[in-house]
């Protein structure tokens, strides 16, 4: 039997008696089905309609669902813009990964390791970014980035520069969090067996410790990534008609005229986020991402 | 010389004392154990020879050469630990060669010198394995062979069988005790099982609360404990009061279970002072009362209270006569509860232990 | 091991506080000054912010909406996911990771995407809304654009996948003995359930669900393409004061009452949470 529900807890005798057709425990199993079924179509439904009618001929100029009929014209009528616009969004959240994590490693070694007695209170500065809706950060920055350049000249409204910092701030949360966590599990007599055999402590740090948080890096690297690439409160109020990003221009778009290209480009998208799923699975494990989500 | 040398070590966290200034020499080549129960300072000792932790007072000197002060990355040593300590990461052959990778020793070489190790620890197929694709007693030959890499002046092993079972750890215990016999390397080992410090050391420090209580050889240790709690911590043992009649050579003659008897003693007890005697129960022989004892025997008289039989032998308590009460080891044999008898033993079975009773 | 540690430690920490404190202090002490129009404040201290949104029902409309919707939504999402967080976590065969895999990709795609996916579900002339017409279960095409009902599933979808991996972290801390424990002493599997997982991954539920109405709290892309400029959630309010009038001052005013009210809703749990464990201290 290929049923995994509490597939042991049973005695193996009463599995082979002849049971009647509603036990407790099959109506118990089937409701569970029916409810994860259930989850998974609501959850799975908004993404399954995006790629249908992403191939699907639109209905007075409208996307439908079902498609009345199939095609492959929209993936050919991507504008040069949109994908334009996608690499600079892919971009940035790259720029912001490797900006987060120059300072996320060693913010999350540095709180985890050093003997200061305020560290509660800094690891909660650490996390204050999260706590803050991303609508009030956004204005925020606006409101600095403006109060800046008064006073140096410096543009952060309407900037790659500007969006890379405000990302910045919303996504070391993450690349912080993950790494702490995997710092505090982390088993300290690894470094020691690698000092008593000769390596000095950069050398350590280098060869063991980072190889080994490694996990935790990645998993907060992914989470910045993604907040950064998924976006829209911040970036709408730093963006400008020239620097903007993937999100701004979807949620722009959906104001208007809708253009059912940008379905094939959302498509891509969605096809691109199961990849990074699997990827990330064959390469570091879904525990990473469990472990740093608490 | 001294392979290792501890003058005056001590170690303090505050205002509780680890480690109570200690010396301590080990001799070229020998496997000397740290045996105590938790907390009487023997890791801490381990640690502040490894350079983990540093010595609140004393000096540390590896042949000759006062170390104190050196991080342990310029110690020259390995060390196995309790949990192995594998790098998860590399590979086995990687994690063998850590060390000679630190010390920039060519590839060719390197790859010459893992081969060997993983010879010698008799696992010569698993170089490319990763170790969590190994059992807990390769992870442990792994790790030996990772601290020997480097032919280290001085191997340190902080319990290293603990997590193995009873058996794998005996086997363990056996192919260690080979390996450092065969290269004669100078090793300091740390338990908490007194069967183990046995079976392998050449030298028992036994520790109690940051102090070495004794140090000597195995069969020392076990037969003429110096301490309490050095006989009590290393098997069972009979503690019998006695006194001190008159100082005779360099031993006392006592008043002890009514008799009259010379023994040797490290002590300085004098005449008219309270000490108190040692005897292994196996080291008490039970016999009818009628039977007629041999010359270098002593034996009093008693009724059996308790026995417990254990299989191979039989545990009986037996009441003397003066009430001090008495645990014999024997074969098992047709004794029965209330039986009288006499436990017969020889004096220079006992010891005599160097606290004031 | 010994390196300079909170050397480490300082750059980002640094910068973080700066970011933190400057961006911060900028924008929520206007809320301090009176909004003299095109975005420009006031000189002097006021509480006239203050005053003019405790005194006008539609603001505090706005805060009780947002309020509302955070913790209906969170609520529905406890319900739903706790049962297949649980399914999950417990299940042996090889497709649970596959589903969690599925669940975890999900979570990755952005919401400004997933809110277009609804609005096709939703069309009026799209493929559900003709199917339940002809079936004749309702009258009007269903639609969500500028609904409160639209807004709260679209707030759903916001914190849904994510919230439910959290709660199969909180499942797997139970340990499966326990439950085999409770059935061997008779209890069938619903009051087991009942009597002995939910109390165990109680504290962790309850965690879960505050994450999630912080998120809801604080969402501004869902409610701002559903309710289409109709319902006017806090996060809405704030980005149209501050964009389409440039109040600074107000919008200021209102992201310090949303800040507050999340902060105040986080302290009432986390003191309900210890009483609950307290009082489960002095019972078992």
């Amino acid at each position: 039997m290929a049923t995994p529900l509490h597939a042991r807890s049973a005695p193996a005798a009463q599995e082979r008696r002849s049971t009647p057709l509603f036990t407790e425990r099959r109506v118990n199993r089937a409701l569970a089905w029916v409810w994860v079924g259930g989850f998974f179509v609501f959850l799975l439904a908004p993404l399954a309609v995006i790629v249908a009618a992403a191939f699907g001929e639109p209905v007075h100029g409208r996307a439908v669902f079902p498609p009345p009929a199939l095609t492959l014209r929209w993936f050919g009528a991507i504008q040069g813009e949109y994908l334009t616009t996608l690499g600079r969004s892919v971009a940035l959240a790259a720029a912001v990964v490797v900006v987060c994590v120059a300072l996320g490693v060693p913010a999350a070694l540095g709180l985890v390791r050093s003997r200061w007695r305020g560290k509660a209170a800094l690891t909660a500065l650490f996390r204050a970014p999260v706590q803050i809706p991303a609508v009030v950060t956004g204005v925020a920055f606006l409101q600095l980035y403006y109060i800046v350049a008064d006073a140096t000249g410096w543009l952060g409204a309407g900037t790659w520069t500007g969006l890379l910092v405000a990302h910045v701030f919303i996504a070391l949360p993450f690349v912080v969090g993950s790494v702490v966590a995997v710092v505090q599990r982390f088993n300290t007599s690894l470094e020691e067996a690698a000092l008593i055999l000769g390596a000095s402590p950069w050398s350590t740090l280098r060869r063991v410790t980072l190889p080994a948080i490694a996990p935790g890096i990645y998993s907060g690297a992914t989470y910045a990534f993604l907040t950064s690439f998924s976006d829209l409160p911040v970036a709408l109020f730093l963006s400008s008609s020239d620097v903007r990003t993937f999100p701004v221009l979807l949620f722009q778009a959906m104001d208007y005229e809708f253009d059912p290209a940008l379905l094939a480009v959302a498509t891509i998208i969605i096809a691109a986020s199961f990849v990074a799923m699997l990827l990330f699975q064959r390469w570091v494990g879904i525990n990473a991402l469990l472990r740093s989500g608490k | 010389m001294a392979a290792v040398m501890l003058s005056g070590i001590s170690k303090r966290y505050g205002d509780t004392a680890a480690v109570l200034p200690l010396d301590l020499s080990v001799r070229d080549g020998e496997f000397l154990t740290l045996l105590g129960p938790s907390g009487c300072g023997k890791t801490t000792t381990l640690r502040m020879i490894a350079g983990f932790v540093a010595p609140s007072t004393g000096h540390i000197a590896v042949a000759g050469d006062d170390i104190t002060g050196l991080p342990p990355q310029r110690r020259n040593m390995g060390m196995v630990f309790q949990d192995y300590s594998l790098f998860p990461h590399l590979t086995i052959a990687d994690n063998i060669a850590f060390a000679l990778v630190e010390r920039r020793v060519p590839a060719a070489q390197r790859a010459q010198r893992v081969k060997e190790l993983l010879e010698l620890i008799r696992l010569p197929h698993i170089a490319g394995r990763f170790p969590s694709e190994l059992s807990g007693g390769q992870q442990q030959r792994v790790a030996l062979a990772r601290a020997l890499a480097h032919t280290p002046r001085v191997l340190l092993m902080d319990e290293p069988f603990g997590a193995l079972d009873a058996k794998l750890r005996e086997t363990m215990q056996e192919e260690l005790r080979a390996i450092q016999t065969s290269l004669r390397i100078t090793t300091i080992f740390v338990t908490h099982d007194q069967a183990e410090a046995m079976r392998m050391s050449d030298r028992i420090a036994v520790m109690n609360q940051g102090r070495i209580e004794q140090l000597d050889a195995p069969r020392t240790v076990y037969d003429l404990p110096r301490t309490r709690f050095v006989a009590d911590f290393v098997g069972k043992i009979n503690f019998v009061d006695a006194t001190v009649v008159r100082r005779c050579g360099d031993g006392v003659e006592v008043d002890s279970l009514g008799l009259r008897f010379a023994l040797a003693a490290a002590n300085t007890a004098a005449a008219g002072d309270r000490v108190t005697l040692a005897i292994r129960p196996e080291r008490l022989y039970l016999a009818p009362v009628d039977e007629v004892a041999p010359a270098d025997a002593l034996s009093i008289e008693g009724a059996i209270e308790h026995i417990a039989f254990l299989g191979n032998v039989m545990h009986t308590e037996v009441r003397a006569t003066d009430g001090t009460r008495l645990l014999v080891e024997s074969q098992p044999a047709d004794w029965t509860v209330g039986a009288r008898l006499r436990v017969r033993f020889r004096p220079t079975d006992a010891s005599v232990l160097t606290e004031a009773a | 091991m010994t390196l300079p540690w909170p050397r480490f430690l300082l750059p980002p920490l640094v910068l973080s506080l700066a970011l933190l404190v400057g961006s911060m202090y900028v924008f929520l002490k206007g809320s301090f000054h009176a909004d003299l129009g095109v975005g420009r404040l006031g000189e002097a201290f006021t509480l006239a912010n203050y005053r003019k949104l405790f005194a006008d029902s539609f603001y505090l409309n706005s805060l009780w909406l947002t309020v509302q919707l955070s913790a209906v939504t969170t609520l529905l999402t406890i319900v739903v996911g706790v049962p297949v967080a649980y399914v999950l976590a417990r299940m042996r065969s090889r497709w649970g990771p596959v589903l969690l895999a599925v669940i975890v990709a999900a979570s990755f795609v952005t919401i400004v995407i997933k809110v277009l996916g609804l609005n096709i579900i939703f069309a009026a002339n799209g493929g559900l809304n003709r199917l339940l017409l002809e079936l004749g279960m309702i009258a009007q095409p269903l639609t969500i654009a500028g609904k409160v009902e639209g807004v709260a599933i679209g707030l759903l979808y916001f914190t849904l996948a994510f919230i439910v991996i959290l709660l199969y972290s909180v499942m797997l801390t139970i340990p499966r003995s326990l439950e085999e424990a409770a059935q061997n002493l008779g209890a069938s599997r619903w009051r087991m359930h009942w009597r002995v997982i939910l109390p165990l991954a109680l504290p962790g539920i309850i965690a879960s669900g505050l994450i999630g109405f912080n998120l809801c709290m604080g969402a501004f892309t869902s409610a701002a393409l559903i309710g289409a400029g109709k319902i006017l959630t806090l996060p809405v309010l704030i980005q149209r004061t501050v964009i389409f009038d440039t109040k600074y001052g107000m919008g200021a005013t209102l992201a310090v009452v949303l800040l507050v009210t999340g902060l105040a809703v986080n302290l009432l749990s986390i003191l309900l949470v210890s009483r609950l464990n307290a009082a489960r201290g002095m019972t078992a």
